[in-house]
């Protein structure tokens, strides 16, 4: 029972606290300086991330299999405030551990398929990038955080992980989009595109599909 | 239309896409691992096209 509370507590706060350092320090947005509604939604973005791992950690009691997710809530929670994802070095470093985390877990095989898995991805957000023209098709650090976040968590479960993550990431994203704009309509017509920010919105995509997955190996 | 290293990227990336796809259903473990290398060397050549394009633009 510990380690339920444990474990995804250490893990958000570590997150929380990355983030809150490197929107402090390289995006230049402390906490102090914040008006009264960004620090709202900040405190919102903390409880979301705290919350996001105790359901991820309900469902794969590894804190292993959590740490891929835990970097990317980092880089979903400087993408969700600025548009600007953190250094190069963290991002490349979230790939590597994330493929390690596989290969500690499930020895070779799982490093072959969350590498294949993590370059599906990769390919999948590079090229619905390039072909929506949204923006440039370079934008090469999110697709691969976003490969390793879920290439780890694919060596453990199910085959058609990516490609149902794929949809329902799609399906999130046009209906936050929409929601911010106001409009339901607008809503089911973002459906189908693919539009910035997209960090907190895949994060959201990983924490749902995560849930799909335990219900997959439970049933 | 004047072809860059980003088109360039695009393609390997395509490319990588179907070496993923390879590992995947590969049935033995030595094509698996073939399949695998080449998976990672076209998308670093992907990442490195990408990279090198002096006409990307940041996030």
């Amino acid at each position: 029972m510990l380690n339920f509370v444990l474990w995804p507590s250490l893990l958000a706060l570590f997150a929380n606290a990355i983030a809150e350092w490197l929107l402090a320090t390289n995006l230049d947005r402390p906490f102090h300086a914040l008006n009264k509604s960004e620090r709202i939604i900040r405190i919102l973005r903390w409880l979301l991330c705290w919350f996001g791992l105790f359901i991820a950690y309900h469902i794969i009691p590894s804190p292993l299999h959590l740490l891929p997710l835990t970097l990317f809530s980092i880089s979903a929670a400087t993408d969700l405030e600025t548009k600007f994802l953190p250094p190069d070095t963290f991002l490349y470093s979230s790939v590597l551990i994330g493929c390690g985390v596989a290969f500690l877990t499930n020895g070779p095989n799982g490093l072959c398929i969350a590498i294949a898995t993590q370059a599906i991805c990769f390919a999948l957000w590079t090229l619905g990038v390039a072909f929506f023209n949204l923006c440039d098709a370079g934008d090469i650090k999110l697709s691969m955080q976003f490969g390793a976040a879920c290439g780890s968590l694919a060596s453990v479960g199910i085959a058609g992980f990516v490609v149902w993550l794929v949809a329902c990431g799609v399906v999130l994203m046009g209906i936050a989009i929409g929601l911010r704009t106001k409009s339901f309509r607008e809503a089911v017509r973002c459906a189908g595109v693919l539009r910035p920010p997209q960090g907190p919105l895949l994060w959201c995509g990983l924490l749902v599909a995560s849930l799909w997955q335990a219900l997959g190996v439970t049933l | 239309m004047r072809l860059t290293l980003t088109h360039l990227g695009l393609l390997l990336t395509f490319g990588t896409l179907v070496a993923a796809v390879l590992v995947i259903t590969a049935p033995s473990g030595a094509i698996q691992s073939l399949t695998t290398v080449i998976t990672v060397i076209l998308q670093l050549a992907a990442i490195i096209c990408f990279l090198c394009d002096t006409d990307r633009k940041p996030h």
